[in-house]
């Protein structure tokens, strides 16, 4: 991140042709005075992997005029390049140096397998027409595939400065190897030990000495003595061994393996390797430092292998280039630049940021030069060839970060959409939306009778509840519906999903459940789309409810969801058949009526009809009814003619709910088809109070299996936790050199695992035990509300309103409240807010919290019985 | 052109990928050739390498089975659980939590957001970890699990297909490795970053340490690594400490003072950053890391001078900058605040957060032309979570300058976009309030207090609420819990007291 952007001063692209990928190595990049200019001008020579060499020499651009912003106009002209040659080989590195005692430069090129010389010889006289040829000096076949070279003054730097002697050239191969070159001729090679891949190679002239970074990450410094010296040793075993036949073994003649003087370990992969002076004040005159950049840190080295300096980098560096900080002062402390793959150049001076600026490329490599009489140029090369020099611009961003709304505000439009806006916002918050018109209607139709369904008919997939044993016939039996979808809208509706929700233990089939659209038609009603629902009856358990519930989902072409939603009593028939009546019972309740009793066949005609025949003819006027549930329970029914009175016992005191409200609502029907001149409507009235004891019987069982289910499940978190703490000290034993004995360790691991098994069956069996009475709770609260509706004369609406608060359905959630919390507190808010006697402005919610004991619920339940029992009324939300 | 040489020419430019597929090429030729073999062993590190330094989330199952029980009472200022005990004056406390929004451990926000500073600390109990996963901000509830921790997110659904087909770290011979320096260093790495498998890659790291003589800082380096992600702070610790021993590098340094932090020990932390400073002078990362612990345990004005000290080492440092400005702007100096961060967005740093910041700055220091442009190139840039909190400060701009129709529709606006922003809701509430709506504001605030338990406005609204109505049992029991919530609270204090009276009368 920075303030500043560089400037451009000259541009070139080494890319040939449009289009042509150009691929340039950081390497293949130097800067000299290749064509021994008597100016001494730096010229630029360039590679490619594609084996094209390039040289320039920039030259300030003329500005004509033009806005110095605009880049193009600093882009290069056709003469400052030089020389443009293609090579037969790729150009895998470019070096500068005094390679020739003809030449002051000469460019050394690496290709894969062969290091030439060349100069840039000029011919022609004038200055501008003079035409440069690339003379080829030397050349040497390499043995190896090159991977790298570096050059210098080997083993002349540190004594005396030799100037008329040539520098030599250090190539590294892919394998290894350091073979150094004099001129045309050969010297010697080396090998490099534990060697896996090519690291960067750097000379240091000060210092005679070569680094290099091995591919265990640690950089490694060899004195050129070394190398000599390493030369002798070897030539001595190297007699010894070519005595004992090393046969062709020949290319390893050279093979003992150096020692480096010194190594530090980096600990990350290294990017570049420069050397120069760093450290400032120092009086020393060569004390060159060794400046590596890693992948993720900057270390500077001293020319002991001391770290001097690390800094690491919050960003990945690509290159590095060193410069001195004071222009043309020799042995001036440097300042190191450092090019990032996010596009930035920065520059430090020891470990302070001086400078940073965001360049238009990724650099391969960066170096700072002078041309002309200007200094201290940035010159970098992208991987794809293009070639920019450009200087640190000091200007401050030119481009403000800009803020929208430069135009001026025209505060009157503003005012009138605020305005207009504002009116939608109060529409939007008083009107309530309105219902679209075309929504999708739902009808559910059920007939009252069971079908006996063929075999491919059944929907495998549901297992069998087979009821041949109860019912006697060879098939499945279920009850066979239909579901019919209206969809009225003009416009398509799409994913209708339908679902059905059926109380246990029924189990309900829809056929088809998805219908991905359905198209909507201007031209009036469409014939609606049939479903099939097939519903089972199940045997494991009492009816917990009677209503089905059918809902479709489905989205409009704007995307809203909708949905539509109906509901349906369910057959009897599905819940249970008649068998032959039963006389005994523990429970029994009387319900007393103000009309003449009818034969129950004519009440209860169609569960009469969906029975055998026989039975039907043997019971048809007999005035008692015994229902059976397919879980096993019997219901008998009762009828006094005369008294209009009603007896309905059963050994399950749970059991009578469904039969009563059936019979409630059969005999509201009854008699509203049979008085068709409206005279006095149906009464019917609880004969005893309403049993409060069983309910609360029921409660309290429940209350305690819940309990007993969550001790059981603190239990097993305890036992849980005692067997990690055990695992754990088995861990520590393991692990120690010299183990302490177990000391029945493993009896314990043994017990707790046990426990923690047999806490888990227990779980299992006692939860289902539990769910057990939550039906039992659910049953009879379903029979407390029917009674408690016949003894108090409640409306439907009251009875509605009152389901709400003492709900017959119960739920479970693992740590969450239980139904005995909930129904507590809706019960006492419905105490106080719609059964008292005065009418109370605000009353707030108390809040759900956890229970210890049964005491209160029941005590708010019997006050509920008792207020109703006093005569006030349950007052019903306007 | 040697295959070798052009792998090794593409990694250097960064081409990982193309690297990768040459080496890959290669070694189906010959799939005992080193060099290719370590090559892209170093490339696809190179590309899954994630600065595991700055990364410090804890996991769920970190959170669920923390054994590292440390003192439940630490001292004043020695543990970031109880960060408000760490200021030395109470004039000190009072001016950090009036003035700075607080995060929901109770440290103040930072400047700076780093992945670091989401992570809860408090607590380690299971419902504790599974109730901040729930109910933190909505975007944001997904926990990190074990396996996301040290994965990029992105690359995870990728390492099928270069990670683990090359080398399979539970099946190589490790000895045979570890024998070979050269390659041992670039496996242990591709171990640990590639792979995530720290216990393989522990095991080649003893071995190596064992053959290097005990006196490689690296090895021991990455075997505290390795142990750190194994969740064995301990040993991490000494390794640390015995790399450091062997060579003072500020890698070791870093990773010790993330162990010290997991660890609950800022003021050890400290004390290892200040050893490793005496060596390493000017080291950015080192007084950073010092200046975010500072920060940590509520020691803001240390920190403070020690983000200046970077700056005045690297002008450029953005979070330097950004924690600078931040506490610059709830020191009601919000003119040098708006500079700064006026600096960041020249820097080219555009998010909607900077602009935001900068349309608060230009508030406060009354240049509202400016307010409302920034607001809208915020919002243009913000994406969800963001979104909410520009349209929180929307909502304060309109309160302030009177308009409480727009402000209501901010903070609707602003619920709706992020249903768990639960200052809006107390806002929202106190608007409500002005309204006459009063059971509205009581559930606006009640919502605002039951996803956000650490902040004390709604409870003392809730209080003040309940204290109109005549509810005075009700209004003691909230005002001692806005005081929980922030003990210095003068108001509550004062509600307290009134009602103390009123209910003595009684």
């Amino acid at each position: 991140m920075s303030l500043f952007r560089t400037k451009d001063w000259w541009r070139a692209s080494v890319a040939g042709e449009e289009g042509e990928e150009t691929e340039c190595d950081g390497l293949a990049f130097c800067a000299a005075n290749l064509d021994n200019d008597p100016s001494g001008s730096l010229k630029l020579a360039v590679g490619t992997l594609g084996g094209i060499l390039r040289v320039y020499a920039p030259r300030e651009p003329e500005t004509t005029g033009a806005d110095p912003q605009q880049g193009p106009s600093s882009h290069a002209n056709s003469e400052d390049s030089i020389i443009e040659v293609q090579l037969e080989h790729p150009i895998l590195q470019l070096e500068a140096g005094y390679f020739s005692p003809d030449y002051d430069t000469c460019l050394a090129v690496l290709h894969p397998r062969l290091l030439r010389v060349y100069a840039l010889h000029k011919s022609g006289s004038a200055q501008d027409l003079q035409e440069v040829t690339l003379q080829k000096l030397y050349e040497h076949k390499l043995e190896r595939s090159a991977a790298n070279m570096c050059s210098g003054p080997f083993g002349r730097a540190s004594t005396d400065l030799d100037t008329t002697e040539c520098d030599a050239i250090c190539v590294q191969s892919l394998d290894g190897q350091l073979s150094i070159f004099e001129q045309s001729s050969f010297a010697f090679s080396r090998f490099l030990g534990n060697f896996v891949v090519p690291g960067p190679l750097r000379y240091c002239k000060g210092l005679d000495m070569f680094f290099t970074v091995n591919s265990s990450y640690e950089v490694e410094c060899y004195k050129y003595q070394t190398l000599t010296s390493a030369t002798l040793s070897d030539n001595s075993k190297k007699d010894e061994s070519s005595l004992k036949a090393l046969g062709e073994n020949n290319s390893f003649k050279h093979g003992k393996k150096l020692e480096a003087n010194w190594r530090f370990v980096l600990g990350e992969g290294c990017v570049d390797i420069q050397c120069s002076r760093f450290t400032r004040g120092l009086k020393k005159a060569w004390t060159d430092d060794v400046i590596i950049l890693g992948e993720r840190t900057l270390f500077v080295l001293s020319s002991e292998g001391e770290c001097k300096l690390q800094k690491r980098l919050e960003y990945p560096p690509t290159c590095l280039a060193v410069y001195p900080s004071k222009l043309g002062e020799q042995g001036a402390a440097c300042n190191i630049m450092v090019a990032t793959s996010t596009g930035y150049l920065m520059v430090y001076d020891s470990e302070r940021l001086i400078w940073s600026a965001r360049h238009d490329m990724v650099p391969v490599s960066v170096k700072v030069l002078t041309f002309g009489d200007l200094g201290g140029l940035v010159t970098t090369l992208d991987d794809k060839g293009a070639l920019a020099v450009s200087y640190m611009g000091t200007d401050p961003p030119t481009q403000v970060v800009s803020i929208a709304g430069e135009e001026q505000l025209n505060f009157e439009e503003m005012e009138s959409e605020h305005r207009q806006l504002l009116n939608v916002i109060r529409q939007h918050a008083t009107q309530k939306p309105s219902e679209p018109v075309d929504i999708l209607m739902l009808r559910a139709q059920i007939p009252q009778y069971m079908k006996a369904l063929g075999e491919g008919e059944y929907g495998g997939s549901r297992g069998g509840y087979d009821l041949e044993d109860e019912l006697g016939g060879r098939h499945s039996k279920a009850v066979v519906g239909k579901i019919f979808l209206n969809y009225s809208g003009i416009s398509d509706i799409t994913d209708v999903s339908i679902s059905v929700d059926v109380p246990e233990p029924i189990v309900a089939e829809a056929e088809p459940s998805h219908i991905s659209c359905i198209k909507g038609g201007s031209s009036g009603r469409q014939t609606p789309i049939v479903i099939q629902l097939k519903l089972f009856p199940g045997t494991h358990c009492l009816p917990s409810d009677r209503t089905l519930n059918v809902s479709a989902s489905y989205q409009t072409p704007s995307g809203e969801p909708r949905i539509s939603h109906c509901e349906v009593q369910l057959p009897l028939c599905l819940f249970g058949t008649l068998v032959s009546p039963v006389k005994n019972a523990t429970y029994k309740l009387t319900l007393d009526t103000n009309k003449d009793a009818p034969q129950l066949v004519n009440v209860f005609e169609d569960i009469f009809a969906s029975c055998q025949d026989n039975y039907f003819e043997m019971n048809s006027n007999v005035n008692v009814m015994s229902f059976k549930y397919f879980s096993g329970e019997i219901v008998t029914t009762i009828v006094s003619k005369n008294a209009g009175r009603y007896r309905i016992q059963s050994d399950c005191n749970g059991a009578m709910w469904l039969i009563l409200q059936e019979l409630k609502e059969r005999l509201a029907a009854y008699y509203a088809a049979a008085d068709q001149e409206g005279g006095e409507g149906l009464q019917i009235s609880l004969s005893d109070n309403v049993p409060l004891e069983i309910l609360f019987e029921c409660i309290d069982k429940h209350f305690n299996s819940v309990e007993y289910v969550n001790k059981l499940h603190s239990d097993l978190e305890l036992h849980g936790r005692r067997f990690r703490a055990v695992q754990k000290r088995f861990l520590v034993r393991f692990k120690d050199r010299r183990p302490e004995p177990l000391s029945h360790l493993e009896a314990l691991l043994d017990d707790t695992y046990d426990n923690i098994i047999d806490c888990c069956v227990r779980i299992d069996e006692t939860t289902a035990d539990m769910m057990d009475r939550a039906r039992d709770i659910v049953h009879n609260c379903h029979l407390f509300l029917s009674l408690l509706q016949c003894q108090f004369n409640l409306t439907e609406k009251q009875i509605h309103f009152l389901k709400k608060f003492l709900n017959p359905q119960v739920e479970h959630s693992q740590g969450g409240f239980i139904w005995e919390e909930y129904t507590e507190a809706a019960l006492s808010y419905l105490l106080k807010a719609h059964l008292s006697k005065s009418q109370k402005d605000t009353i707030s919610f108390g809040g759900v919290s956890k229970m210890t004991s049964t005491a209160k619920l029941k005590k708010l339940i019997s006050t509920m019985v008792e207020r109703f029992s006093r005569g006030i009324t349950l007052r019903l939300p306007s | 052109m040697d295959p070798l040489w052009l792998a090794q020419s593409k990694y250097r430019r960064r081409k990982y990928q193309e690297c990768v597929e040459i080496c890959t090429e290669n070694l189906h030729r010959n799939p005992y050739d080193e060099s290719f073999w370590y090559l892209k062993c170093r490339a696809l590190t190179a590309i899954d390498w994630l600065d595991d330094i700055e990364l410090d989330d804890d996991t769920l199952g970190d959170q669920l089975l923390d054994e590292n029980a440390i003192a439940q009472m630490p001292r004043p200022g020695t543990s970031m659980n109880r960060p408000a005990t760490g200021m030395s004056t109470a004039a000190g406390q009072l001016r950090t939590r009036t003035g700075r929004p607080v995060s929901s451990t109770g440290r103040p926000v930072s400047g700076f957001a780093r992945p670091t500073s989401s992570a809860l600390r408090q607590g380690t109990s299971l419902e504790r970890a599974l109730g901040t996963a729930g109910g933190r901000r909505m975007m944001t509830a997904r926990p990190v699990t074990g396996s996301g921790r040290y994965v990029r997110l992105g690359t995870a659904s990728m390492l099928e297909h270069c990670g683990d087909s090359f080398i399979d770290s539970d099946k190589i011979d490790i000895r045979k490795y570890a024998k070979k320096p050269g390659l041992a260093r670039a496996l242990g790495d591709y171990m640990l970053y590639v792979d995530h498998n720290p216990k393989r890659a522990l095991e080649l790291c003893s071995h190596s340490t064992k053959l290097t003589d005990y006196r490689d800082w690296w090895w021991k380096e990455r075997l505290g690594k390795c142990y750190y992600q194994l969740g064995m702070f301990r040993d991490a610790e000494k390794q640390f400490l015995s790399s450091q021993k062997n060579c003072c590098t500020v890698l070791a340094t870093l990773d010790l003072c993330k162990v010290y932090m997991k660890m609950d020990q800022p003021l050890k932390a400290l004390e290892a950053f200040e050893k490793s400073l005496e060596k390493h002078k000017h080291s950015i990362s080192l007084i950073l890391g010092m200046s975010r612990c500072h920060d940590s345990v509520n020691n803001i004005e240390e920190a403070l001078t020690l983000y200046k000290q970077v700056v005045q080492l690297e002008p450029s440092n953005v979070e330097a900058l950004a924690c600078l400005a931040n506490d610059h702007f709830y020191n009601d100096q919000p003119e040098i605040a708006l500079r700064y961060y006026r600096r960041l967005l020249q820097m080219g740093v555009n998010n909607a957060e900077i602009w935001n910041n900068v349309a608060l700055c230009c508030f406060y220091s009354s240049q509202y032309d400016m307010t409302i442009h920034c607001f809208e190139k915020a919002l243009a840039l913000a994406v969800d979570e963001g979104m909410a909190d520009v349209w929180y400060n929307v909502g304060h701009i309109a309160i302030a300058i009177g308009d409480i129709g727009l402000a209501y529709q901010a903070f609707k606006i602003a619920v709706s976009v992020d249903a768990n922003h639960a200052e809006s809701y107390n806002n929202l509430g106190v608007l409500e309030l002005k309204r006459g709506s009063f059971e509205q504001a009581r559930s606006n605030f009640q919502v605002a207090e039951r996803i956000a338990p650490h902040l004390h406005e709604p409870k003392y609204n809730s209080a003040l609420i309940a204290f109109d109505a005549g509810d005075y049992e009700e209004s003691v029991e909230m005002a001692n819990n806005s005081l929980e919530a922030f003990p210095e609270h003068e108001d509550s204090k004062d509600l307290l007291q009134q009602l103390d009276k009123i209910l003595s009368l009684l």
